[in-house]
């Protein structure tokens, strides 16, 4: 449904590219993750994917149509979340809604109701302005859902936000799911994605690095790694899969020298298989 | 059109919630009260005329002497001229030289005194020579002369049109900068641009905004100060004309700015500009080609035709403010549209 080709973004025109040659596609009604650290490019391919930055080289095509043709009237089927929040900050949550509805050409949800789902029926009437950041946040997200969109576009939805508003939100992305709705899902968080996503797409320095479902991924970087904690100058945590020779030779290594505490094997997360391929943490 | 009156009351809301407002309302309470009551109304009416005569024949000294020269008053010596004149600033002093026959006068003030003054002064000076060598006037320097006297307007009143011009000026130009920096800095411009909602659309709502603002201001200010004679229909006309050119101008320029302190240079340089022919308004000696082709020039004269006609056309005026409003909206789409709904290069 959505097919992005050879994509890259070079900001200052410097030849530093942002995004480097990037490719995936996203089947309809599934929940594509966009993983990485900080700075590889999450945001510019969003925001590229939706028109907001200007393509520069590569192709976005939504159903074979791309994105730099499209007619003002595809913001219709579309909803994005911004990581940053942008609302009107002199109108009231209320008011940031229903104005904002009030320019689709398709029928729109009910403000209120809205407001109620992401938990902020009580605060509608104040403006925005004085508004917490994850209240912003989740106005933000709450404005993306007014059209009913076809596509969600939602960078880092839930970061921020306090468990339980945060599992408000997933439910309310899983629900959209199960409605048909293709979601594009930008996050840092890697159990919010091994929860919610049927595929993820790592990002790292403006490149994807690996790109399968979660599953297919822990199977293919090893179900069974092993954490040892020994005592080394201090505590030390390392760990190994062991169906790679060398992480074995390691591993055997240090339960033959050192003094070990703890040994524990365990199902590879996201996040450990993102460490092993890039040698960097996420947050 | 429905999303065309939603974003307009969106627009309007925020309009009214900016505290901007206030200050207009307070600007408009100054100015009404500034013309009202604090300019002199019209000092030109006792305007008296001192004149010393340094001739060698003394004609003029010992005519008036003899009858009494009806608004002249005739004074002794150059230092008694301006004594007089330091008495009363409103006041003229003339200086007469040479003889009846090759005249030379030199005029003095303290205030600026108006082209039109200059030549009512002119005529009086020269009517007197006339009478004292005995020709008749020609019928028509009495005429203009009549004309002239009769059509004076009451000085705190002219300013009237100068001050509706800055007011389009700066409820166009500088409050549609002020709002868009606001989008910019909170954002909501970039959830504008992932919405239907489009360029045409941004730019109309903007103007229509900025158009009743100018409107409700304009006209409120005008019948304040000159009351309901005037033709209030071509007014709204101008003001409309007026406030859609410099709000699209206003737009223009402030798309390639983020905030106002990047925008002052290149603002306050094209705001003073336009301010220019208010100087020339002011000024008719300073009146150098170019200003005709400022916009405001265009709006201010045909301001001043319609609050107080003398029978001009302001069709041309009118003409230039619609070709003007075209030629800017073209320009002011395609930079909305390249620079400010979309990022990057
Ligand atoms: N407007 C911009 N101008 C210049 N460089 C930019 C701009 N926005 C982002 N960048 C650069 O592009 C790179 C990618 O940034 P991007 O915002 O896409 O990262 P991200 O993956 O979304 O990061 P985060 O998780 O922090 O949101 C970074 O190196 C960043 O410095
Ligand atoms: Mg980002």
């Amino acid at each position: 449904m959505i097919q992005v080709k050879n994509l890259y973004h070079d900001y200052s025109g410097k030849g530093k590219h942002a995004v480097n040659d990037i490719s995936f596609e996203i089947n309809k009604g599934e929940i594509f993750g966009f993983l990485g650290p900080s700075g590889a490019g999450k945001s510019t391919v969003q925001n590229i994917m939706t028109g907001l930055l200007k393509l520069q080289k590569g192709e976005v095509l939504y159903q074979g149509k791309a994105i730099n043709q499209m007619k003002n009237s595809f913001y219709n089927e579309i909803g994005v979340s911004f990581e940053h929040p942008n609302l009107y900050a002199k109108l009231t949550g209320y008011e940031n809604l229903k104005y904002y509805a009030g320019l689709f050409s398709v029928p729109t949800l009910d403000p209120m109701e809205l407001l109620e789902r992401v938990g902020l029926l009580e605060s509608a009437n104040k403006r925005a302005s004085a508004y917490s950041k994850g209240m912003k946040q989740r106005l933000v997200f709450a404005r993306a859902l007014i059209n009913n969109p076809n596509i969600l576009f939602l960078d880092e939805p839930t970061s921020g936000l306090d468990p339980s508003t945060a599992n408000k939100i997933k439910e309310i992305i899983k629900e959209k799911q199960q409605d048909g709705c293709t979601i594009f899902l930008t996050t840092h968080n890697m159990f919010a994605a091994e929860e919610l996503c049927n595929h993820v797409a790592f990002l790292n320095d403006g490149k994807i690095v690996a790109s399968d479902s979660p599953r297919n991924l822990k199977l293919q970087y090893g179900e069974n790694s092993v954490k040892v904690e020994y005592q080394k100058d201090g505590l030390k945590k390392k760990i190994f899969f062991l169906d790679k020779e060398e992480d074995k030779k390691e591993f055997n290594e240090i339960v033959n020298k050192e003094k070990i505490q703890t040994i524990h094997t365990q199902e590879a997360t996201l996040e450990q298989i993102f460490i092993k391929l890039t040698g960097r943490e996420l947050a | 059109m429905k999303a065309f009156i939603n974003l307009f009351k969106k627009d309007m809301v925020i309009a009214l919630r900016n505290a901007l407002i206030w200050v207009l309302i307070g600007t408009l309470v100054l100015l009404v009260g500034f013309v009202r009551f604090l300019m002199p109304e019209d000092f030109q009416q006792n305007q008296s005329q001192y004149i010393y005569d340094k001739s060698q024949e003394q004609v003029l000294q010992k005519v008036f002497t003899q009858s009494e020269g009806g608004n002249f008053t005739i004074v002794n010596s150059q230092k008694a001229l301006e004594a007089s004149l330091e008495k009363n600033p409103y006041s003229i002093g003339v200086v007469f030289e040479g003889s009846i026959d090759q005249p030379q006068f030199s005029i003095l003030h303290q205030k600026n005194i108006s082209e039109k003054n200059q030549r009512i002064i002119n005529a009086s000076l020269e009517k007197l020579i006339a009478g004292l060598r005995g020709i008749e006037r020609t019928q028509q320097y009495q005429v203009e002369f009549l004309r002239q006297q009769a059509k004076v307007i009451p000085k705190n009143l002219t300013s009237v049109p100068v001050l509706l011009t800055f007011e389009v000026l700066i409820i166009g130009f500088l409050f549609i900068a002020v709002f868009m920096f606001q989008e910019k800095n909170e954002g909501s411009i970039r959830a504008y641009q992932i919405s239907p909602g489009g360029v045409f659309l941004y730019i109309i709502s903007k103007v229509m905004v900025f158009i009743v603002i100018g409107l409700l201001y304009g006209l409120s200010f005008v019948l304040l100060t000159l009351g309901t004679s005037v033709n209030l229909l071509t007014l709204s006309l101008l003001i409309v004309l007026g406030v859609a050119l410099y709000t699209l101008i206003g737009i223009i320029v402030a798309v390639f700015f983020n905030n106002i302190s990047d925008w002052f240079f290149v603002g306050m340089g094209v705001l003073t500009l336009n301010i220019l022919p208010a100087i020339s308004y002011g000024l008719p000696t300073f009146a150098p080609k170019f200003i005709t082709i400022i916009p405001s020039y265009s709006i201010m004269s045909a301001l001043r035709e319609v609050l107080f006609p003398t029978g001009k056309s302001i069709v041309p005026a009118l003409n230039m403010l619609i070709i003007g409003n075209i030629l800017a909206f073209g320009i002011c789409y395609l930079v909305v549209k390249r620079r400010l709904m979309k990022e990057g290069q």
